[in-house]
């Protein structure tokens, strides 16, 4: 966790109307890394409510405090188990978001969204030597990092989940991934399967639903 | 009191549109409080509801309407609705507001017969036209309905709102009420959920037109062809979704008939936009009512993804039916329900188990 006396990003919601202090928290909360901590500012009593019930189902310990007529609330941005939260990059631009959108800063991050998902299905890549190709899929994914054209999502299943464990080589890249705001994926399925859910070093969780739903709308699957 | 006697105008309403706007006439952005769930329950409960040996459906199962016996053959449904726009037309207003307040007929298993208007208008406020137009709506749903319009009443008001009381029969042995579930009975869902995300979506600009007027299209589509097709099949206990959401009506079932309720996120219609609206915050307030009201009534999991849960708890608008349907039957009652090209959306969303800890069980 990060000092929690200064917050690391402010969102001043007051005057805005429901839903807009959730639609501007959720956009700020897309932009932020786990454990980063923010402040919301609310001057409207169902506004702080439903913001605190969001917050509270996210497990963003959120503290509630009076600033006169206003409500300050101070969270952190937990890892959670809200799968939704990490569609970030997935999803293009909301059409007209400049009507809610640019309170401060750290909302301006709207940026053309890839359109692609990266699929790995076993901890190598391709066939003929198997250590071969085990250094391959680590250099590939390294270079993930250093692409403009970064996908929207990595899902990793079968063997892949491997790839995200602690010192497995590429797991330093994968969390530098997500923390550009790319989706990484393990199959829950998969983990439980090998039994390596203590040395996840990187992704989050998710089961077949949501791993066949990204495929599914991927503007392209990519299976190096 | 004057009665306005508002059965003659359906023969010479204008046929153009006034270009009225509606939804300009509400309260724009959600913080508003309103009567809570909780609060209504908590008001109801101090007063006394009459029984009555041939009154068969009261308030005390949750029931949205009452039902009478008038002899072996014969039970009337009386029940009523009404709102203020939900949508900017206000023919489709119209439309919508009475497939809504027929809604509670066809989910009981009857038939509707005779209907008055409930309006609200100010003309100091709005053009007449606007007054014709929510009647012409009103009327051709009510005659889509089988339905006859016998009058109503008027009352000066801004903004406008507008429903209808109605009365309806049904067979005394064949109501479907909603505390007739069985353990083994599958949940059909014959509406998209979303609605509430939509309407807010459109007004904070977030929806697509499309989007929008699918979701408008489903409001005003009338759950008679689903409720025929229902009760082919012996169906004893279903229910409309309406203000509470899925969860809210769900566990009025659950608790009408002493069972528990499972619902299978996964496999819930949703409109198009809507999950994406609610991940991007856009989650109007009643949906946090519902879930409050809700409360230790449902055993959410775990990993549950979040915006599914909240979808659960969506106020709709003249929602679907949510159909308890014999296993033997359910798969049959979905391919009718999807061939009848009224509900392409129709999805088994879960079942009936025994009474467990908690009402609901969303998975």
């Amino acid at each position: 966790m990060q000092d929690t006396q200064k917050p690391g990003h402010l969102l001043d919601a007051r005057g805005c109307l429901c839903p807009q202090p959730l639609i501007k928290t959720r956009r700020l909360w897309k932009t932020l890394n786990t454990g980063e901590t923010f402040r919301v500012l609310l001057d409207n009593e169902i506004a702080h409510a439903n913001l605190l019930s969001f917050l509270n189902d996210q497990n963003a310990q959120p503290q509630t405090s009076r600033d006169d007529d206003d409500w300050v609330i101070d969270a952190v941005r937990s890892k959670g188990a809200d799968n939704a939260s990490k569609k970030e990059a997935e999803k293009s631009p909301a059409p007209q978001t400049a009507q809610v959108a640019a309170l401060t800063p750290t909302e301006s991050f709207q940026k053309a969204a890839p359109d692609y998902v990266v699929a790995l299905k076993s901890d190598r890549m391709g066939q003929g030597d198997d250590d071969l190709g085990q250094i391959l899929v680590k250099g590939y994914i390294n270079t993930l990092l250093e692409l403009d054209n970064k996908p929207k999502t990595i899902v990793l299943y079968n063997g892949g989940v491997k790839l995200a464990t602690e010192s497995s080589g590429a797991d330093v890249s994968l969390k530098a991934l997500e923390n550009s705001g790319v989706d990484v994926i393990v199959c829950g399925a998969c983990v439980d399967f090998f039994e390596i859910k203590d040395q996840l070093a990187a992704g989050r969780i998710s089961n077949m639903y949501d791993i066949a739903e990204k495929l599914a709308a991927a503007g392209h699957v990519v299976y190096p | 009191m004057s009665t306005t006697d508002t059965n003659t105008t359906d023969t010479n309403t204008t046929e153009t549109s006034s270009g009225i706007d509606l939804l300009k006439t509400v309260e724009y952005g959600g913080c508003s409080a309103k009567l809570s769930p909780t609060e209504l329950a908590g008001i109801l409960s101090q007063l006394n509801f009459p029984s009555h040996p041939d009154l068969l459906v009261d308030i005390s199962t949750h029931d949205d309407a009452g039902v009478y016996k008038i002899n072996d053959e014969t039970a009337l449904i009386f029940t009523t609705d009404f709102f203020p726009p939900v949508c900017s037309d206000p023919e489709e207003f119209g439309e919508i507001a009475a497939s809504n307040a027929l809604s509670d007929v066809f989910a009981m298993g009857g038939k509707a017969l005779m209907c008055l208007n409930l309006m609200m208008y100010s003309t100091k406020d709005l053009p007449v036209q606007g007054f014709a137009e929510i009647l012409k709506g009103g009327h051709a749903k009510v005659s889509e309905a089988g339905a006859l319009v016998v009058g109503g009443h008027t009352i000066e008001d801004h903004p406008p709102k507008f429903g209808l009381a109605v009365i309806g029969t049904v067979h005394p042995d064949k109501i479907v009420s909603n505390s007739g579930a069985r353990p083994g009975d599958k949940l059909i869902l014959t509406k998209p959920l979303g609605i509430g995300a939509l309407i807010s979506g459109h007004r904070e600009q977030l929806a697509s037109d499309e989007a929008y007027r699918n979701a408008v299209e489903q409001m005003k589509l009338l759950n008679r062809t689903g409720a025929e097709i229902m009760c082919q099949y012996d169906t004893c206990c279903a229910t409309d979704i309406t203000g509470f959401g899925l969860l809210g009506h769900a566990r009025e079932i659950a608790n009408g008939s002493k069972t528990t309720l499972r619902i299978n996120t996964e496999t819930l219609p949703l409109l198009d936009e809507a999950y994406d609206l609610f991940d991007d915050g856009c989650i109007p307030g009643a949906a946090f009512r519902n879930l409050q009201y809700i409360g230790d009534d449902a055993i959410f999991r775990d990993s549950l993804d979040y915006n599914l849960k909240m979808l659960t708890c969506d106020a709709q608008t003249s929602g679907g039916l949510l159909i308890c349907a014999p296993a033997e039957s359910a798969n049959d009652m979905l391919a009718e329900l999807v061939a009848s090209g009224k509900h392409p959306q129709a999805s088994i969303i879960g079942e009936v188990l025994p009474r467990g800890e908690t009402a609901l069980v969303i998975d």
